[in-house]
């Protein structure tokens, strides 16, 4: 059995509430191979400039050694999202998806949805009135984008326990631990949530089409620009993104937010004086426990990063979550700081690739995280560090228990 | 620090400093003077009655009537506490006396002094022709207020007279909205002066779809007026008579150096030239401690492109030669900072978004290294003697910044990325720059006068002496 | 140090793209859709005197450019110069 990387320590379990100490000992070598031919990169200027770089691929076909759905010997390949995509596919399917989401065909449609996340928010608060303890994950952070992003597709709220499990087997596969990458009762489980979350959604869409609504995901499906060049297996593992990137990283975004806010009072006091200051605080909070830790990547050519070269066909793991804590970018880059100015984390990522749904995350965050801190009177942690997510790449606490005086309105 | 020290630090950040030039450059100097803890006395003299503005919209989106021209003036970054002489130009500099001349006689004393007098709209060759009702310039507030009345007002067919990105941008406007529009471009493509031919012949055939009348390789002969005064037709060297009511001339700028005959200074039509540290280079080739350029009017030696004085009418360097200027001055010789900006520029026209970075005027060749020219989608790298030196992209904005670093590290040419979505053909071609010096973003004196060559060559013996020690000031 | 203009003169938010360093992104027009604009997939353009009711959301863009394109200053009224001239 090979020894232990730093980067698989990074990623036990053991150290899931603070690998940033590991992650600063990655830092002193800004590219590492893995015992086994993975190549992790941890600083701030090498992270940034691979995310922009055309020799790096998304696409998990061009990997010796895909994520695990890829590896089904009993059934075809799904097709990928743009997510997995490189150029032109991906900017293509992307543009395509973009013309209902967001500019230029639907500038206004996430900031149109403030209000009535304003209102689901108040809801799930409210829920607490008269009661002093909250689970922050179970009660809001999860069930609140969740909420939104169902509204937005036009997926049924009811569904939710069904693609709740899907989910968390598939965002599983991102789990980078060799053991479990090996384990056959693993790789089974997730090829069968991944067949019965394609049916799933292929019923769906073809709900959609019989009955066309103003959601989402019907805008798309019927926009006779995109049936004529997405097949219907790729409308699938579009939709399939969507549902599940809008709501497994967001949660973790509004749950360090408001960690990180408890464990600093003064701070958490600062803001409720000066609400204004929350958008920066949310861009803080990204930089400081980002919700996707790494990032998989191939190479498609020899690329020379810091001195090393990244063999042709190499898988790269980028450490976003170390690249935000480099001193070398960030001054005091170890220290929370709410309205730090100069922050251009990579948090969403970078190029080509920036996250899509970022303009909603920032929106649900926002308001989540300006009415926590005001409705919650004396709020302190029940337990810290609290219970994490099993997930190493999407890292969030699994609950997050709060005890406060009263909810005011 | 030592009292000492510290007493040698105050000599900078006090005095008078006067800023020649109130639009971007100016305006960001004097802001970043601030910034950088400037307590002295701050002057700033512009010839326009206006705020400082934003130049770049009055081509776009003022002109395309999305804009007001009110809306253009530019945004206060920091408090300044200046005083403005706006509306009255300078007309002289004494370097002995440490004044300015204005046109109304006054004299505005200096301490040190700061040369942002940018650059203007070359008119057109016959004063005559020049003169008549309907033939415009584009490059004031006021003057984008002019043409857009015209617009506005409809016209049968408007000409353009220049093929650079301002007659490109408002072939483009009159497009939008719906005007008929003649370009005529004396080279063999629009853009070509500072892109190439190939990148150039790419924007043609963009102009042609959108249903421009481009005409290269072809020149104005005459503009005809009627007994009013008023343009009625133009005459082609092609042959062509065209009816038309409006004339754009877009033939390139000229720099504002007119006021500093005589001052000893090494300025010129084609600006003032400085070194790395931007400081003004007299006749002799002596360096002016005293005096500062940043901007268009600025002529620069950069280590990238090691035989040119850089002079650009970019954006971005005017807001970052701003900075250098201001750190320059501020902290003093034991703190300079050599004005390394890589220039880069952007353009809007067609739907398409224009992004250049490098200088590609300078490239021998150049390859279509990554999208899809049929798409308008697609990045264009240029390189001089096998080295990268610049990149454009159309419709591709976040593929440039991979560019710039291998432009700032010199990469060789040809580069193969490997790149997924690179075309079937990445040959390297000839860049494709005519041969006579056009209006362009550099200009190569066919033989170097002495200040061209102290800039130069000061820029070698600063990067030597900041290997090895800062004593500059030790003096 | 006191500038001219803190007391008398009323103070106007002004909004300055670089757009030599925006990558388009878009992330500005997302949060204020009324002051940014974008024309086919790449074309930014905005109003660099937003109105008012869009100042909140102007803050919101400026803070979510991944690339730090958007800065925020201030105009004066009235913005005639020769009045000023000493």
């Amino acid at each position: 059995m090979p020894q232990e990387t730093l980067f698989q320590e990074s990623a036990r379990v053991s150290n899931r509430a603070n690998p940033y100490p590991l992650y600063a000992e990655l830092r002193r070598t800004p590219v590492s191979r893995e015992s086994d031919g993975t190549y992790v990169v941890s600083t701030y200027r090498e992270v940034s400039s691979l995310l922009y770089d055309p020799r790096i691929s998304a696409d998990p076909r061009n990997s010796a050694d895909p994520p695990p759905m890829y590896k089904n010997p009993n059934a075809p390949p799904p097709e990928p999202s743009f997510i997995q995509l490189d150029e032109p596919r991906h900017e293509h399917m992307r543009r395509l998806t973009m013309k209902h989401f967001g500019p230029p065909r639907s500038p206004g449609r996430i900031s149109g949805m403030a209000a009535r996340i304003g209102q689901l928010v108040d809801k799930l608060l409210g829920a607490h009135q008269g009661r002093q303890e909250i689970d922050i994950v179970q009660d809001l952070s999860y069930p609140l984008p969740v909420m939104v992003i169902c509204d937005l597709l036009g997926v049924p709220l009811e569904d939710e326990p069904r693609f709740r499990d899907w989910s968390d087997i598939l965002t599983s596969g991102l789990d980078p631990d060799p053991s479990l990458q090996n384990d056959p009762a693993f790789l089974q489980r997730i090829f069968k949530a991944s067949a019965e979350i394609r049916v799933y959604m292929a019923e769906l869409l073809k709900a959609h089409r019989r009955t066309p609504n103003d959601s989402m995901l019907s805008a798309f499906v019927n926009d006779p620009e995109a049936r004529a060049q997405v097949t219907d297996g790729e409308f699938m593992s579009i939709a399939i993104l969507l549902l599940i990137a809008g709501h497994e990283t967001t949660v973790n975004l509004i749950s360090n937010g408001v960690l990180t806010l408890l464990r600093h009072p003064d701070l958490l006091a600062r803001l409720r004086r000066e609400p204004e200051l929350v958008p920066a605080a949310i861009e803080e909070v990204l930089r400081y426990e980002p919700p996707v830790q790494f990032r998989n990547r191939t190479t498609l050519a020899d690329v020379s990063v810091a001195g090393v070269t990244i063999p042709k066909g190499a898988e790269i793991i980028l450490l976003i979550a170390a690249a935000n804590r480099d001193p070398l970018r960030f001054p005091d880059a170890d220290r929370f700081i709410p309205d730090r100015t100069d922050n251009q984390h990579l948090s969403f990522g970078s190029g080509v690739h920036y996250c899509f749904g970022a303009p909603l995350a920032r929106v649900e965050a926002q308001i989540a995280l300006r009415e926590i801190i005001r409705r919650l009177d004396g709020p302190v942690l029940a337990v810290d560090p609290p219970p994490y997510r099993f997930n190493p790449a999407l890292r969030g606490p699994s609950h997050l228990v709060v005890n406060f005086e009263r909810l005011t309105d | 620090m030592t009292e000492h020290l510290d007493s040698r630090t105050d000599r900078f950040t006090r005095g008078r400093v006067v800023i020649v030039g109130a639009s971007l450059a100016g305006l960001r100097t004097a802001e970043a003077l601030r910034q950088e803890g400037f307590t002295g006395a701050l002057t700033l003299i512009g010839d326009e009655p206006h705020l400082p503005y934003d130049r770049p919209p009055l081509s776009k989106q003022v002109l395309a009537g999305r804009l007001p021209v009110e809306h253009t003036p530019l945004a206060r970054l920091h408090d300044l506490e200046a005083s403005w002489r706006c509306g009255v130009p300078a007309v002289g500099l004494s370097l002995a006396d440490g004044h300015v001349l204005l046109a109304d006689g006054q004299h505005v004393p200096f301490d040190r002094l700061i040369i942002a007098t940018g650059a203007r709209a070359r008119p057109w060759l016959h004063p005559a022709e020049a003169a008549l009702d309907g033939v415009l310039l584009l490059r004031t507030r006021d003057d984008a207020s002019r043409l857009r009345a015209r617009l506005a007002a409809g016209s049968p067919r408007v000409l353009i007279i220049g093929g650079g990105f301002i007659g490109a941008e408002v072939a483009s406007v009159c497009r939008a909205l719906d005007l008929r529009v003649t370009v005529v471009e004396r080279g063999p493509a629009p853009l070509a002066g500072a892109l190439g031919t190939v990148v150039g012949s790419i924007a043609a055939a963009v102009q042609r779809d959108h249903g421009v009348d481009l005409r290269c390789d072809t020149t104005v002969t005459t503009l005809e007026g009627d007994a009013d005064g008023r343009l009625r037709r133009v005459h082609l060297s092609d042959g062509d008579t065209l009816d038309v009511d409006v004339a754009l001339v877009a033939i390139g700028p000229l720099r504002n150096t007119e006021w500093l005959a005589g001052s000893g200074l090494a300025a010129d039509p084609r600006g003032v030239v400085c070194d790395a540290f931007c400081r003004a280079i007299d006749e002799r080739g002596e360096i002016q401690e005293r005096v500062f350029v940043a901007g268009d009017v600025a002529r620069w030696p950069h280590p990238l492109y090691p035989d040119e004085l850089l002079s650009v009418e970019h954006w971005s360097n005017a807001v970052a030669q701003a900075r250098t200027v201001a750190q320059n001055l501020v902290h003093g010789p034991a703190a300079y900072r050599a004005h390394t900006h890589l220039p880069s520029f952007w353009s809007h026209q067609f739907g398409i978004n224009i992004k250049s970075a490098g200088v590609p005027a300078l490239a021998d060749q150049v390859l279509i290294t990554q999208g899809s020219v049929d798409d308008r989608r697609f990045v264009a790298a240029y390189g001089l003697g096998g080295r990268l030196i610049a990149a454009v992209t159309f419709n591709q904005a976040r593929m440039l910044p991979v560019y710039q670093a291998l432009i700032e590290a010199s990469a060789p040419l040809p580069i193969d990325f490997k790149a997924s979505d690179r075309p079937s053909d990445t040959r390297p071609l000839p860049a494709g720059f005519p041969a006579a010096p056009q209006p362009s973003p550099t200009m190569a004196a066919p033989t170097r006068s002495r200040a061209e060559h102290a800039a130069t060559s000061a820029m070698a013996m600063e990067h030597a002496a900041s290997r090895t020690s800062l004593t500059s000031d030790a003096g | 140090m006191n500038d001219e203009t803190s007391a008398a003169r009323k103070r106007r938010m002004k909004v300055v793209v670089d757009l030599s360093r925006c990558e388009v992104f878009a992330q500005c027009v997302f949060a204020s859709p009324t002051t940014f604009v974008l024309h086919g997939d790449e074309v930014l353009e905005y109003d660099p005197s937003p109105d008012e009711a869009a100042h909140e959301q102007v803050i919101l863009a400026a803070r979510a450019c991944p690339v730090q394109a958007i800065s925020i200053g201030w105009s004066e009224e009235p913005e005639d110069m020769e009045a000023r001239v000493p």
